[in-house]
């Protein structure tokens, strides 16, 4: 003990002064979740700001440099800080800590532990911290989008297949079922057995507190959080924690896609997304533009959805998909934030009010749906069985207006009628029970090639499950087939055909 | 017509050169008569702050807020004011927190830590 004091008094003694020089600011006015900040003239954009309060230190990010002050949003507990308190800039920008601890976990804009399952990394752990804010991949780093990520939705998989390292929207109305389809997209991850399960990220930005919840239980339930990680800045937070919550997320998803793994991230939803960093915008005096946007709302989805790709075999092959979803307005796609975002992505899945009103739900509309990415990111046997889908479910819904008025019909157009019915009620799909991939080519096969026609439309559904369970205890080697090469070889396609036949034969399984 | 918080202070303070005291608070009225016109009322706090500011640097004087362990002896404080180069508004707080040196905090944006409490700090770490 005496050893250890003395070598403390000779450091004491023998030490040089130690100034310490910084740059300080003093907080002017603070509010609303950001604060006005005199002095810190080097402060750079975006650089973490550090809040030296009675209650301890809080911290912020400078967002607005102005020419006397400067504008930060503030990433703790606004209350704790008082005007006249001291700032200081850290010279580091926002970050958040990445590792594979966060599989399974539930967490906050910042990273940290909500789920009340104590902290995620071991002291021991190594830190790495990947920035919010960061460049996207360049054109050279990149690699054409060709592997499928399937939802397990008959609809999507068919006529508007996503693909690993795409941007697909899902657009639609209030309750039309948009976060259905992300939810089944991630509990189906883990049913595709030819290709690795990917990292699922699910942003929730803004949401209410019990929807995050039983979005969380359903992922439990399906045995989802395996592999998903939650990241939830929901309704009650500050606009700064749901503005920074996508960022944080994709950084996430970055760290995943650099090891060589793939990742899915959704964002639900871009569009609260938007509003919160206007709010942010407008309470920094910010000019406003178009519908009191400031002028680089483009700029907020572009920079992050752009950092969602697949990366070539020598930047290690990992990619980042990303589903994000915009809300619209009694049905209107030509609206300012709609409307950037699908310029932004690589497709739509366009989910329809009145379609879901009806009963088709899954609600899509395949008409106004897009996969830019198309038949690259399809297996061959599900580019054979849903090549003409698309073409037939539109002949159907020109003539089902027309046959309204009509009388009498041709054969032609009764036949085109009756098909559009079939596949209509074939496509339609309860929430939360995806089908792995060689169910669907099965279902869908079966349907575009007449073995449902003799079904009532009413029976259709329960038909198809019924074909699926016979094909599951009957014909496991036509489906082990499908399933294993992906492809639809002659003699799959003759097994499949007599099993098909043998189907129609049984009544009732 | 809306402005910066520094040309309402540059304002104010050319406009108060050389005035009475009857003429200063006439001026002051009427600042504040402007700044409600503008509807800029809500940013007198930042005028003040940028006033301070260029009262301080027309008048050629450094603002320096020296936090020490010990109050300071007529020793320290003329070395602050040569190291300033300029006439020197002191403002002085004894923190024993601090264990031992002082802090400076220099026109509001140059913070100096000489402080004990610092160094002690720096050695655990």
């Amino acid at each position: 003990m005496s050893h250890i004091i003395d070598t403390l008094k000779k450091e004491l003694e023998g030490a040089q002064a130690d100034v310490r020089i910084q740059e300080v600011g003093r907080v002017l006015e603070v509010g609303d979740g950001i604060a006005r900040i005199t002095g810190l003239a080097g402060v750079a954009l975006q650089e973490m700001l550090q809040f030296e309060t009675s209650k301890g230190i809080v911290e912020g990010v400078a967002f607005n440099l102005e020419q006397d002050s400067v504008g930060a949003i503030v990433l703790g507990d606004p209350q704790a800080i008082k005007e006249g308190d001291k700032v200081t800039h850290s010279g580091r920008i926002l970050s958040v800590r990445v590792g594979q601890e966060l599989i399974g976990r539930v967490v906050g804009a910042l990273g940290q532990p909500i789920d009340g399952h104590g902290p995620i990394f071991s002291e021991a752990a190594k830190t790495e911290l990947y920035p919010l804010e960061r460049t996207a991949p360049g054109v050279t780093a990149r690699e054409p989008v060709g592997t499928p990520l399937h939802t397990g939705i008959k609809a999507i998989d068919s006529m508007i297949p996503i693909g690993r390292g795409q941007r697909q929207l899902i657009i639609g109305d209030r309750q039309t079922g948009k976060t259905s389809i992300a939810i089944d997209t991630i509990i189906n991850q883990k049913s595709d057995t030819r290709l690795t399960t990917p990292v699922c990220i699910y942003v929730a930005i803004g949401q209410k507190e019990s929807k995050v919840a039983k979005i969380i239980a359903t992922f439990e339930e399906a045995g989802a959080m395996e592999y998903t990680i939650v990241l939830s800045a929901p309704a009650s937070s500050p606009a700064s924690f749901r503005y920074i919550a996508p960022y944080a997320a994709t950084a996430i998803g970055e760290y995943f896609m650099e090891q060589g793994k793939d990742a899915l991230i959704i964002y639900d939803d871009l569009s609260k997304h938007a509003v919160s960093y206007r709010e942010i915008s407008l309470l920094l005096r910010r000019p406003p533009g178009r519908e009191a946007y400031p002028g680089d709302i483009f700029y907020l989805h572009s920079r992050l959805l752009e950092r969602s790709s697949r990366l070539n075999k020598k930047r290690g092959g990992g990619s980042l998909t990303a589903l994000p979803i915009i809300e619209t307005q009694l049905g209107d796609v030509s609206a300012y934030i709609p409307t950037n975002v699908i310029s932004i992505t690589d497709g739509q899945i366009y989910l329809e009010s009145e379609l879901f009103n009806k009963g088709t739900r899954p609600a899509i509309n395949p008409g106004l749906s897009v996969s830019r990415v198309g038949g690259a990111a399809q297996t061959k046997a599900m580019k054979k069985v849903g090549g003409k889908l698309r073409l037939e479910l539109a002949q159907y819904r020109e003539l089902a207006a027309f046959s309204q008025f009509a009388s009498d019909l041709d054969e032609a157009t009764k036949r085109t009628l009756d098909k559009g019915r079939i596949l209509t009620e074939i496509l339609k799909q309860p929430e939360f029970e995806p089908l792995p991939f060689h169910y669907e080519v099965v279902v869908i096969f079966a349907a575009t090639n007449g073995y449902f026609d003799a079904v009532p439309v009413d029976r259709i559904q329960a038909r198809s499950k019924e074909l699926m369970m016979y094909m599951h205890k009957m014909h496991k080697p036509v489906l082990d087939a499908i399933e294993k090469t992906a492809e639809l070889k002659d003699e799959t396609i003759a097994g499949l055909k007599k099993a098909l036949e043998e189907f129609n034969r049984v009544e009732k399984i | 017509m809306t402005h910066p918080p520094r040309h309402y202070a540059e304002a104010l303070f050319e406009a108060l050169q050389g005035k009475t005291a009857e003429g200063r608070r006439r001026v002051l009225k009427e600042f504040m008569a402007v700044l409600h016109k503008n509807r800029q009322s809500r940013i007198l706090n930042q005028v003040l702050v940028q006033y301070e500011k260029v009262f301080l640097k027309k008048n050629n004087v450094r603002k320096v807020d020296v936090e020490s362990a010990s109050p300071l002896s007529d020793t320290v404080r003329r070395e602050i004011e040569a190291a300033a180069g300029s006439a020197v508004l002191l403002t002085e707080t004894v923190k024993p927190e601090l264990i031992a040196g002082l802090t400076l905090l220099v026109d509001d944006a140059l913070y100096i830590d000489a402080s004990g409490r610092t160094r002690i700090n720096n050695l655990f770490r």
